[in-house]
């Protein structure tokens, strides 16, 4: 399994503006300022271009938390290759 | 405080829509003393994404952008409540920013013949309130263009059918006419923008669905920069004048070596090419930018290919001035800029030599240099690309500005060759027209009243509003001054503001272009506005002059033309001249006519 911690944190920095140095898989929209549904979109295009992969609207849909988030990244990542 | 361009350069090593986000974060700690711009964005779906784009591609050109958005949809509301927030802002551009397939998607369903009027009430609702907004604010307003959608059900037979294409053409070309006869009504090419880069590129299904956000990043991006063009526009940053070296810039080859049969232009391949950049140059010259030459060249092996090359576009009278020496070019621009009387921040240079280029680049860093690609038949779209010479308004004058500086240079050699100044002026045979201002004469007597710096008694800048109050109030005249001479015309170069009260009549702003000082013009406008207050009754002429950084050419004009100082003021002087003793009279030299 492909670590996105890494590049996924620093996502998370960029646009949300991120201080923790930690991203647990239970980190949701409830709990980063500025996660709603327009930034949102923009997680799921910044999350494209860093990994390579490409989402599909349930997959947007579906990310409702961090670990969701590496999930898919995952099942992307293995698909694409 | 951080630097712009290490902002850009970071952004620029990975433009993602979170590093816009990220350094559009930055925008208030940038430095203050770059110019400001207000503007407004009222979309017809949601512009979040956009706005950190535009912030930052402001500054790629040198612009503070301070954005507001208006409501998702709230398009004509915002245009037409006077207090609405918007209007608090005092934006100086309004941009409308629309998208018919996302906006009209349920219409996608409709086939020829069904009822399309919900987008022509749409675009008549539209249409009128950016009309009736104009007249209330002094916001410049740029609406998108529409674009249509790629494929309809009808597919091939969209094209030729009644249905939802035809629909929105009609809506644009409405728009079109508006900006047509609004002067301050423009279109923004959204379609051009996005097709530049590639529809697929530009345009996102699962972002339309997911947030009605009908583009994707690079979308956003096009979209901005484009828009970023009206910025430079309404800032007043448009260039000049236009600096072309001659071998392999104007023509293939290089003249000296090849001589002039040498020289590849014409018809073909990549004479062609310079044949068509020659085009566009000449295009530019007819909006007002100047055309100078800078070459590394003689003389005599120079001109006869200016004069007599018969695929030359370009002749030397299209040039304003040159220097074709074997000196640094750096100085050569300096001496440009002297002869021309221009700044050299106004200034583009363009040079297929990559070492001219980082020359001037280092010597002069006010000087825009083009980075002209290496291939020739990429010359032209490169410069056309360039948002340097973009401009909200194209005057008469505008269009006639070359011509005017050749006039001035030969009015120069003129000077040089008469016997007394006097002389000299009774050989121009000047005219001068002084009247009201017509409707047509508006806008280039606000951009005068914006713009004049040297020759302004008072400068003040009226806003459009302030000066049709002018125009129609019944205690106030306004007047505009024309001159022409055995040379050429000079266009309409001076401004008179009058405010009648009781018994004197306040000339409360003078100002003249400086391109026509040097001529007494001055004195017949004067003698003109003594027999206007004379008219109205008026027994004293009152002069104001309050002086600024740069209109020291102004400050003895009352003086020396027999008013007399009446306060104590310096920073707010009051000049009276008495018109029962006396009035001011026209030079001889000068023929008057109205």
């Amino acid at each position: 399994m492909t670590d996105t911690s890494t590049p996924l944190l620093r996502i998370f920095q960029d646009i949300f503006g991120y201080t923790s140095a930690e991203l647990p898989d239970t980190v949701s929209p409830d709990d980063v300022e500025g996660w709603d549904s327009m930034q949102h979109l923009t997680l799921a295009q910044e999350i494209e271009a860093a990994f390579g992969v490409r989402l599909t609207t349930d997959d947007i849909l579906a990310m409702t938390s961090v670990g969701e988030i590496r999930r898919i990244i995952a099942s992307r990542m293995n698909t694409n290759c | 405080m951080p630097d712009v361009s290490d902002i850009l350069a970071s952004l620029d090593a990975n433009p993602t829509q979170a590093a816009y986000a990220r350094a559009a974060r930055e925008l208030p700690n940038v430095d203050a003393t770059l110019p400001e711009c207000r503007i407004a964005i009222l979309g017809g779906y949601t512009t979040g994404p956009l706005v950190p784009c535009v912030a930052v591609e402001a500054l790629r050109l040198g612009i503070r952008a301070d954005i507001v958005e208006g409501d998702f949809g709230q398009i004509e509301q915002a245009l037409m409540q006077p207090d609405h927030e918007i209007h608090a802002h005092e934006p100086e551009i309004v941009f409308i920013l629309l998208d018919p397939p996302t906006r009209f998607a349920s219409l996608l369903q409709a086939g020829p013949g069904a009822d399309f009027s919900p987008v022509d009430d749409w675009q008549t609702g539209l249409v009128t309130a950016i009309d009736r907004f104009t007249q209330s604010s002094a916001a410049h307003v740029v609406c998108s263009n529409l674009r249509t959608p790629r494929r309809t059900p009808l597919g091939i037979l969209d094209l030729e059918s009644e249905a939802l294409t035809a629909s929105i053409e009609r809506a644009n070309r409405a728009l079109r006419e508006l900006a047509a006869q609004n002067e301050r009504v423009h279109i923004l090419d959204s379609v051009g923008a996005l097709s530049e880069i590639g529809l697929a590129n530009a345009i996102d299904d699962r972002m339309f669905v997911l947030g009605r956000i009908p583009m994707t990043h690079a979308g956003h991006v096009a979209l901005a920069k484009e828009m970023c063009r009206f910025l430079w526009a309404v800032k007043g940053r448009t260039r000049k004048c236009l600096v072309l070296d001659l071998d392999n810039t104007l023509w293939g080859g290089i003249v000296g070596d090849d001589g002039p049969e040498g020289i590849v232009l014409g018809d073909e391949a990549t004479g062609l090419a310079f044949k068509q950049f020659q085009r566009v140059l000449k295009g530019l010259r007819e909006t007002g930018v100047l055309l100078a030459v800078c070459s590394k060249n003689s003389d005599h092996v120079v001109l006869p290919v200016l004069d007599n090359h018969p695929e030359m576009v370009l002749r030397p009278q299209d040039f304003s001035a040159m220097r074709i020496n074997w000196n640094n070019k750096a100085d050569n621009l300096r001496e440009l800029a002297d002869e021309l009387g221009l700044g050299l921040d106004s200034f583009v240079f363009v040079d297929d030599e990559p070492r001219e280029r980082e020359l001037v680049r280092q010597e002069l860093p006010e000087v825009t240099v083009h980075d002209l690609p290496e291939d020739p038949a990429l010359y032209s779209a490169s410069l056309l690309h360039a948002h340097y010479f973009e401009r909200l308004t194209l005057t008469a004058e505008d269009r006639q500005r070359a011509e005017m500086y050749g006039a001035e240079r030969q009015r120069g050699r003129s000077r040089a060759a008469a016997a007394s100044f006097e002389d000299y002026l009774r050989s121009l045979e000047i005219r001068v027209t002084i009247g009201p201002v017509g409707e047509t004469d508006f806008a280039r007597v606000h951009q005068l009243v914006g713009k004049t710096n040297q020759f302004n008694l008072t400068t003040i800048r009226y806003t459009e509003t302030e000066l049709r109050e002018k125009l129609s109030g019944a205690d106030s005249e306004v007047y505009c001054l024309r001159v022409r001479d055995r040379f050429g015309e000079s266009g309409l170069t001076g401004v008179a503001v009058l405010v009648f009260n009781a018994d004197a009549c306040e000339i409360e702003s003078l100002l003249l272009s400086c391109r026509i000082l040097g001529r007494t013009i001055e004195t017949a406008l004067l003698a003109f506005l003594c027999r206007a207050a004379v008219k109205r009754g008026a027994s004293k002429l009152i002069g104001r002059f309050r002086p600024t950084e740069r209109n020291s050419p102004a400050e003895k004009l009352y003086e020396s033309h027999g008013f007399v100082l009446t306060n104590e003021d310096p920073e707010n002087q009051r000049w009276e001249y008495d018109l029962a003793a006396g009035t001011i009279t026209c030079p001889e030299w000068i023929r008057m006519t109205s």
